[in-house]
């Protein structure tokens, strides 16, 4: 069971977290070329009408006000108005309808990258040093050396191009309809009891997953096979084999749960990669989440969303680490001392 | 564990000395722009450099503090050591944090003083 002054502690970081980033994105915005004023207004506006649309938004007055109203507004989740990509439409309503999109393609990433990078993490450290373990080391190290923009347009070049199999880009086929309950295509394709759009859909994830799978599942399984042979090698694991407990059963009961220790806390540390990755990922099979919305705003220069959605990214690393803490604690107490 | 009666004095002592020196600068930019920029831009750059630097600064301290054994652990694991240590990363983010906070207040409080 988790203490509760280590809950308290771990939850008073996220106050910090989000304030330096919420400083850093609006600092970052003010010092970027560009008016935010002509943006709104249109290049061809008249200087009247562009005074107009600063005054309203309060560009006239001093940074340190503009700051302080920026601070409280995020405080109350009030992220304001899109400027330019769904005018006049709250941003909070707009990171609601992408962020599932995000979220989905991230935790399939996650488990696809935990379904391979474990098993050949283990593989790795238990036949350490034959042609097995060679190369998966050579697979781990080349699947951390690959670029996201790289792979993506190989896997299509391959897959979509090539062989023919796989959808080039998107969610789903352009002829199913899918009414949207939780925004997860796959789980509402599902509660729609759609199979054949479900099918679709998973077809269309599938490259954008492995893409992202790759680079986590590269990194778990280097991970898990240093932690591995750190285990195998333990007193306990030792004294198990000589009372006659077979290889796999003592790596399965004894090995995996101590080894798992230190790669819970990179699961955590690779989700915020994940999330990076899902911008260029989503960019490049065309997919309409948080990432693609980002890489628009900051394009079309609509401040509103670029400062809610790194806000959003923040938020969702910094809980995603906070939930690997508590994760990380139960499995070893002695983390909360 | 019992609490160092004498380290809080101290955190306090360099917090202190760290914001007056941002303070510092705050003003010292702040002026020194004002020969390319109107009392506004000048205020509000040097604000924004400010903020930059507390952002950043209060952003990895927090990640030092939450994260840092889990990445001094990690280096060790992967045999990747830089000599990066979770006290060090702490303890030069503190000066980030406090050098920012001193600056941005710093400048704000010149925009006033400017009439701006």
């Amino acid at each position: 069971m988790v203490s509760k002054r280590f809950v308290a502690k771990r939850l008073l970081l996220l106050g910090p977290v989000l304030f330096g980033v919420t400083t850093v994105v609006f600092a970052i915005l003010h010092l970027s070329p560009g008016d935010p004023a002509v943006a709104i207004a249109g290049e061809r506006a008249s200087p009247e009408f562009v005074d107009q649309v600063r005054s309203d938004l309060g560009l006239n007055d001093p940074l340190w006000q503009q700051y302080v109203r920026f601070l409280r507004d995020t405080a109350t989740l009030d992220f304001g108005q899109s400027y330019k990509i769904q005018r006049g439409t709250a941003v909070s309503q707009i990171l609601a309808d992408r962020l599932p999109i995000t979220i989905e393609l991230a935790i399939l990433g996650q488990i696809a990258g935990l379904l391979f990078g474990l098993p050949l993490g283990i593989l790795s450290a238990v036949k350490q040093d034959t042609l097995t373990d060679h190369f998966t080391r050579v697979g781990a190290l080349a699947g951390v050396s690959i670029p996201i923009y790289w792979s993506g347009p190989l896997l299509i070049l391959l897959f979509a191009q090539y062989f023919g199999v796989l959808p080039t880009s998107g969610r789903i086929s352009s002829s199913y309809f899918v009414e949207s309950h939780t925004g997860l295509i796959l789980v509402d394709t599902l509660l729609e009891g759609n199979f054949a759009a479900f099918k679709s859909a998973a077809r269309h994830l599938l490259m954008p997953v492995l893409v992202l799978g790759i680079y986590s599942m590269a990194f778990i399984s280097r991970m898990m096979r240093s932690s591995m042979l750190e285990v195998i090698r333990q007193d306990y694991m030792r004294t198990a084999r000589a009372k006659g407990q077979g290889a796999k059963i003592t790596i399965m009961k004894h090995g995996l749960r101590n080894a798992f220790i230190p790669v819970i806390t990179i699961i955590g540390i690779q989700f915020g990669s994940l999330l990076g990755g899902s911008v260029l990922t989503e960019t490049v099979f065309e997919i309409n989440g948080i990432g693609t919305l980002l890489v628009t705003a900051i394009e079309q220069t609509d401040y509103p969303v670029v400062q809610a959605t790194v806000l959003v990214f923040a938020f969702m690393y910094t809980l995603v680490n906070l939930f690997v803490d508590f994760t990380y604690s139960i499995l070893d107490p002695r983390i909360e001392q | 564990m019992a609490a160092d009666p004498g380290r809080y004095r101290r955190l306090t002592v360099a917090a202190a000395r760290w914001s007056a020196v941002g303070a510092v600068i705050g003003v010292a930019l702040s002026v020194a722009l004002l020969s390319v920029a109107s009392p506004k831009g000048a205020t509000d750059t040097a604000f924004a450099l400010g903020a930059l630097i507390l952002g950043f600064g209060v952003t990895a301290w927090s990640t030092a503090v939450g994260l840092g054994r889990t990445i001094e652990g990690t280096q060790e694991r992967l045999d990747v050591s830089s000599g990066w240590t979770e006290a060090s990363a702490r303890q030069a983010f503190f000066v980030l944090s406090w050098a920012g906070a001193g600056w941005v207040v710093a400048a704000a409080l010149t925009s006033i003083a400017l009439g701006v």
